[in-house]
């Protein structure tokens, strides 16, 4: 018989019933919730008449479509009013933790879930949202869900779920200077395409992942969702028990001491089975950016736009993007730098934004706009003086939020405007009808703020 | 959910492959927020002539009128868009059963999920049977969830189709995902304490 994997572990932990011939009872430890995919939820509970069956094991925040300016009630474009409004009522009717726009825990969902302590290592954890696979940072089994499976986890804390599809993505050598996990994200995708892990769920492992912060490994998660996969999970270790250690909802003492034996216990087997496999060499990771309109459309900073019949749908990408085939992108002028979003909105990636904005200008052709992921980042962000930092170099910081990641509050890139972006997806129109976008890390999006053109972050550290 | 077990009524034969999600239902309709109103513009744009509330005489639900609770269709109903409202739309109109030879992915589940029980024949049972239906329009298709069976009176050919007994469990009871799950509702807070321990 062959060892288990880490997925395989959390999964059978989970399992209220298996039912012969059909999909098995998954048991659900926490639920997130938003103001977005929620209300046709409660809508559905309230026809039935029934109530939540384990309050306690969800939490609630606004994050997709709340303003970054200012935050004074009734919010000014009327549907975002009505969301938010839904979902104070709701989670008030329904007695579930919310933390609301005023709320000193609020943020985005991905960003304060591991922050509070909430997302810890073993547990299966949902969200009608694709990017929940960014908690599989910490070592549990999170995916994104449709609104009736929203309905069915608020109504009884379970899924009826087929187990899917594993793979094992192995990174081993060390990432160089200046290379992030969003970039590392970037070149498996610019390898592999945009449905390498479909239905499946991928481990990341190997040395280069270990390294990783638990931060970093999270960016990472975050974008397992655009190589089609399930979600992503890394095997928890000390770095992880240190991440969880000490934050707000997170046991104490000698709960959190038998907690952390047992995480101590979640990795794949030597002998598990994986349906495939997949290996790099971090060292020859560079920075990555992306010229077309899905995340697997990126090359090495310093590359050129592919010329290659092979890549579908490259011709109508570039028309969109306004690029040819064979063009360098080193130099190009840009309009906008976005650094924020689940996938980089945290206090590493302000950090690394900060480290190339220290003591420098923006460059005038260019808007940039610093989002962090959520109230504590931006307290946390204040307390470093980073804060100054970007207010010396004339960046706008932002109030918490989803922003122009996805363009449903008022921060959206204009049509034909080019636009480095620390988020998650490139499509067309995703942040603003006819914006650019150009993802990169939090390193090449700050330089390209500094210089006004696209550039070799390396250049500035 | 309503449970769906026996079903025993004339039936609609479309005679086409590939019937996609947009034509059962097109997505300018899907606004709609009441469940219940979707039946009325089934198969909007081959039913009534553009812009109008005039009936194609030619199309089958005008050709087939009247309390028809099976829909004979052709290979690969339900591809396209994963829009559940195309099921809500046959099952509102009044169907229970759709026969194919297959059936798209997410058109299957969300069926089953909606208590419309999706039919897969061969393919000579199913030409069989749209034959049988356009030369007998009047003809009574006896469809048994519980013995997996369905029968054409007129040649007394029965057809055993295979289904999941879990899926087969929910569309006898009248199970949808939730009440499933809420029928587990004492094994779940059960299991709450002792995963919990």
């Amino acid at each position: 018989m062959n060892g288990k994997t880490l997925f395989d572990k959390i999964w059978e932990k989970h399992i209220v019933k298996q039912i012969p011939d059909g999909p098995c009872v998954l048991f659900i430890d926490r639920e997130y919730m938003h103001e977005v995919t929620s209300p046709q939820a409660f809508e559905a509970l309230r026809k039935r008449g029934i109530g939540v069956l384990m309050p306690h094991r969800i939490t609630a925040t606004c994050d997709h479509n709340v303003p970054t300016k200012d935050r004074v009630r009734p919010l000014p474009d009327s549907l975002s009013e009505a969301q938010i409004s839904t979902i104070e009522k709701n989670t008030k009717d329904f007695g579930l933790t919310y933390f609301g726009l005023d709320h000193p825990d609020n943020g985005i969902v991905h960003v304060i879930g591991p922050e509070l302590g909430l997302t810890r290592p073993g547990m299966t954890i949902v969200c009608g949202d694709s990017h929940t696979s960014t908690h599989g940072a910490l070592g549990c089994i999170a995916f994104g869900i449709g609104t009736g499976e929203v309905e069915n986890v608020t109504a009884s804390q379970c899924l009826l779920q087929y187990k899917p599809l594993q793979m094992r993505i192995t990174v081993d050598g060390d990432l160089q200077k200046g290379v992030t996990s969003k970039d590392l994200a970037l070149y498996i995708l610019s390898q592999k395409g945009t449905d390498c892990g479909t239905k499946r769920f991928i481990e990341f492992a190997g040395q280069a992942i270990k390294n990783l912060s638990v931060e970093a490994r999270m960016t990472l998660c975050n974008m397992s969702i655009e190589m089609g996969a399930r979600g992503g999970i890394v095997a928890p270790d000390q770095l992880t028990i240190d991440y969880v250690k000490g934050r707000k909802y997170a046991p104490k003492d000698a709960d959190f001491e038998k907690a952390a034996e047992e995480w101590k216990l979640l990795f794949s087997d030597s002998d598990a089975k994986f349906n495939d496999e997949l290996a790099f060499d971090a060292s020859i990771m560079p920075p990555m950016i992306t010229y077309g309109t899905n995340p697997g459309m990126g090359i090495a900073i310093d590359g050129v736009v592919p010329d290659n019949d092979s890549i579908r749908g490259l011709d109508e990408a570039l028309k969109y993007m306004g690029l040819k085939r064979g063009e360098k992108l080193l130099g190009k002028p840009i309009d906008y730098v976005f650094i924020g979003s689940c996938t980089n909105g945290r206090i590493e990636d302000l950090r690394m934004a900060a480290e190339i904005l220290k003591g420098r200008k923006i460059a005038k052709n260019v808007e940039v706009l610093i989002v962090p992921g959520s109230n504590e980042v931006m307290r946390q962000a204040e307390r470093e003086g980073l804060n100054q930092i970007f207010k010396d170099a004339g960046a706008e910081l932002r109030l918490a939020g989803c922003s122009a990641c996805l363009a449903m509050n008022a921060d959206k890139v204009p049509a034909g405007k080019y636009c480095v972006s620390t988020s998650n997806r490139n499509f067309e129109g995703r942040q603003g009808t006819g914006a650019r976008t150009m993802l990169a890390s939090p390193y090449t999006a700050a330089a390209a703020a500094v210089t006004g053109v696209i550039t070799d972050p390396r250049n500035f550290l | 959910m309503e449970k769906n077990n026996l079903t025993i009524s004339k039936a609609v034969p479309f005679n086409a492959e590939n019937i996609d999600t947009d034509q059962i239902i097109p997505a300018r309709f899907l606004k709609a927020v009441k469940r219940g109103d979707f039946g009325k513009n089934l198969f909007r744009d081959l039913r009534y002539q553009s812009g109008t509330d005039t009936p194609i005489a030619d199309f089958c639900l005008n050709k087939y009128p009247g309390d028809r609770k099976i829909l004979v269709a052709g290979n690969n109903i339900g591809c396209g868009s994963s829009r559940e409202h195309a099921v809500w739309a046959l099952y509102d109109y009044g169907f229970r059963v759709v026969v194919s030879t297959s059936f798209a992915d997410i058109f299957k589940n969300n069926s089953f999920n909606n208590g419309l029980l999706p039919l897969t024949v061969s393919k000579e049972y199913l030409n069989e049977l749209m034959k049988t239906i356009t030369e007998n329009p009047d003809v009574e298709i006896r469809v048994s969830v519980e013995e997996q069976t369905i029968t054409n009176p007129i040649t007394g050919n029965v057809f055993n189709f295979q289904i999941e007994s879990f899926r087969r469990e929910c569309l006898l009871k009248g199970f949808d995902n939730t009440s499933y799950l809420l029928s587990m509702k004492d094994d779940i807070v059960n299991f709450e304490k002792q995963h919990t321990k």
